[in-house]
């Protein structure tokens, strides 16, 4: 019996379309302790069932930075290994909330999830974690990794840019790994596949 | 003077395009145009590359369906080869494509269409989306997006990912079926099947209900249809022969092989679209109007040789089919939606049992050879319809000429005309000059066209909600009037 996983990474993503497809390089250089994968394109509802069977989920996508800017609202560490705050365009690892709106669940037709996301294809990372709350009554803890896009053009292959923020980058996702390999430890020994 | 409506763009369908309505001098609805207004020309640039590589090309064509050019690109190669394919490739193929056809009726019964049988035509189209339905039922969302989920996690279980495999390859697949994933798709088939019959349910008191009016008249006109059917006339998937029907139910031709395709099929081409409008050749053109996809695959076969589905089958055509055809062929459009929840379970069903032949596990999956010829077309059945991939090819296996019919173009006569019937049904005419036109009548036009699910080499990026402008023009493109929503 295949153990179940406690956290689960999502790299989101197009390979075809430059550092578009930086998340799915991070993961495919991730060694153990690794969590749940996903690779996908952009998220749609269906993912709101792999995020209700863990407790933890990671978030990793690209963002076009302009130079010399940062993602809004830096948050805090959340796992006590302290990080320096960036001075331009970086990896952030960040964590994520569920989208906010009327009722226990965080989201109704009429929040702001309904009104911007009328269609199946395309959700961000919030509302997502909403939906999941919404249809299987729990979500998992959320954080997001973005990671800083100079080139989305067409054509496999990272732009220099993006290729200096790896090692930050994979650092980080490690970091969050261990995490993962700490809670998984004290709930179920050799529970985190 | 003429005046034109027009709706764009059309929602929740896979891809871009937009509906007018023509109105003649007197306001009364003279035509309807579905215009499919992207183009992507992968027809063009697959010149040049090799035969070997048009599998993983041609299934970027598309997100949704990217199975279905796989498969169809796989088995062009396949003769290019010259080859026949193992066993087990062959029901591997199978298999996958059966996933597919699950998880993607399940979208479009799901996520698409039901939010306008369950929320109402009438209600808030910003609601009315699947959003709106997790917060009206959402027991009934969650089982379907998990419906979804197992198809999309048997392709990924087969193919090593959900979308733009290249696990089938000319000559066969490249890997097995792994023991644990087969032991994954058994233990999730019982929910499926449970989905699948709650779905069922649903639909069917629908349609005894408050969706009799949509049965009638969203694109109910007589027409030929088209799928492939196997040896005895049984329902298929991806091997087997063509063979088409008409609204009485008498066979038109039987037994068709692809490699006849231009005997058969035409392709004509209108200035005000990208979609082409393939039709019955020997009929010609317009009056070769055909129908593909899962309405089309369930008139043409004799049975479906599973007995749930078999169940379903004969259900279906008590409830939908003509007294015309002695109640054999189900005309209307609208019955595409319990089609494809028919077919979904002839999926679980063929999933089951293909899981449980030992020969899915033994033995070679791939077939290895040379280039051999040097033209082929290959046919598969997609979840919309029929797809035929044709490749010319010159002696290196560089690719010289590619055609590719889609099922969504050959869906397109009927979707204007389908757009046309429910336009006047439920736009009373004259139509006024000014008038205001409400939008729940403009929302069952968009409507018909989902009926279809057409798929238009789905780009799709929705960013904000998607508005819908109906514009009343008058012969000189002047705008009369606008309607915006959202």
């Amino acid at each position: 019996m295949r153990p179940v996983p406690t956290s689960l990474v999502i790299a989101i993503g197009n390979g075809l379309r430059g550092d578009d497809g930086a998340a799915a390089h991070l993961l495919a250089g991730l060694g153990r302790p690794a969590p749940a994968l996903r690779q996908v394109q952009q998220l749609t509802p269906e993912l709101s069932a792999d995020l209700a069977a863990v407790r933890r989920v990671l978030f990793v996508d690209a963002w076009l930075a302009p130079p010399a800017t940062e993602p809004p609202e830096l948050p805090a560490e959340r796992w006590g290994h302290g990080r320096r705050r960036p001075s331009g365009p970086e990896p952030l690892l960040r964590p994520l909330a569920p989208l906010a709106g009327d009722g226990a669940t965080g989201w109704s037709p009429g929040s702001p999830l309904g009104a911007s996301a009328p269609f199946s294809h395309q959700l961000a990372p919030a509302q997502l974690l909403a939906i999941t709350g919404l249809l299987f009554g729990t979500a998992p803890a959320a954080w997001e990794l973005l990671l800083p896009a100079y080139q989305l053009g067409h054509g496999e292959g990272l732009s220099a840019g993006m290729r200096r923020q790896l090692p930050r980058a994979r650092s980080l996702l490690r970091g969050w790994c261990r995490g993962d390999a700490l809670s998984a430890a004290g709930a179920a020994a050799g529970g985190n596949a | 003077m003429t005046r034109t409506i027009t709706i764009d763009p059309v929602t929740r369908i896979e891809g871009h395009a937009k509906i007018t309505l023509h109105l003649d001098g007197e306001g009364r609805l003279a035509d309807a145009r579905f215009h499919v207004v992207e183009y992507r020309g992968f027809e063009t640039f697959c010149e040049g590359r090799p035969f070997t590589e048009m599998a993983g090309i041609t299934a970027r064509i598309c997100g949704i369906c990217p199975v279905s050019h796989l498969l169809a690109a796989a088995k062009t190669g396949d003769k290019l080869l010259a080859v026949a394919i193992p066993p087990a490739a062959r029901k591997l193929r199978r298999l996958l494509n059966l996933a597919q056809i699950t998880q993607s009726h399940a979208l479009s019964f799901f996520h698409l269409s039901s939010p306008d049988f369950l929320l109402g035509w009438e209600s808030d189209p910003a609601k009315r989306n699947v959003f709106g339905l997790m917060a009206a039922d959402p027991d009934l969302a969650r089982a379907g997006i998990r419906l979804r989920q197992f198809g999309q996690q048997v392709l990924e279980l087969l193919g090593g990912r959900k979308i733009h495999s290249a696990w089938a390859v000319p000559g066969g697949v490249r890997t097995p079926l792994s023991a644990e994933a087969k032991a994954w798709i058994l233990e999730r088939l019982p929910e499926a099947r449970a989905t699948a019959a709650l779905a069922l349910a649903l639909h069917k008191r629908l349609l005894d209900g408050p969706l009799q009016r949509e049965q009638r008249c969203f694109g109910d006109f007589p027409s030929l249809f088209m799928g492939l059917v196997g040896p005895r006339g049984e329902w298929e998937c991806i091997d087997g022969a063509i063979r088409f029907v008409d609204a009485e139910g008498r066979l038109v031709a039987d037994g068709l092989s692809e490699d006849d395709i231009a005997t058969f099929l035409g392709e004509a081409v209108e200035p005000w679209s990208y979609l082409k409008f393939p039709y019955y050749r020997p009929l010609g053109y317009p009056q070769g109007i055909y129908r593909v996809g899962p309405l089309a695959r369930l008139n043409v076969c004799e049975r479906i040789g599973t007995p749930w589905a078999d169940a379903e089958l004969a259900d279906f055509r008590s409830r939908s089919a003509t007294t015309a055809s002695g109640g054999r062929i189900v005309t209307s459009s609208f019955a595409y939606h319990h089609a494809r929840l028919v077919e979904i379970v002839a999926c679980l069903e063929g999933i089951e049992a293909l899981v449980n032949d030992p020969e899915l596990m033994e033995g070679r999956v791939r077939s290895r050879a040379a280039l051999n010829r040097n033209e082929a077309v290959g046919v598969s059945e997609a979840p919309r319809g029929t797809l035929f991939h044709h490749y010319r090819v010159d002696d290196d296996g560089l690719i010289t000429r590619v055609n590719l019919i889609i099922a969504t173009g050959q869906n397109n006569l009927a979707m204007n005309r389908t757009v046309l019937q429910i336009a006047r049904e439920f736009i009373g005419e004259p139509v006024a000059e000014g008038a205001s036109i409400p939008e729940p009548l403009l929302n069952r036009v968009e409507a018909g066209i989902r009926c279809f699910d057409p798929c238009l080499s789905c780009s799709t990026h929705a960013a904000g909600q998607m508005p819908l402008r109906l514009e009343l023009l008058d012969a000189g493109g002047a705008v009369l009037a606008e309607r915006c929503r959202g």
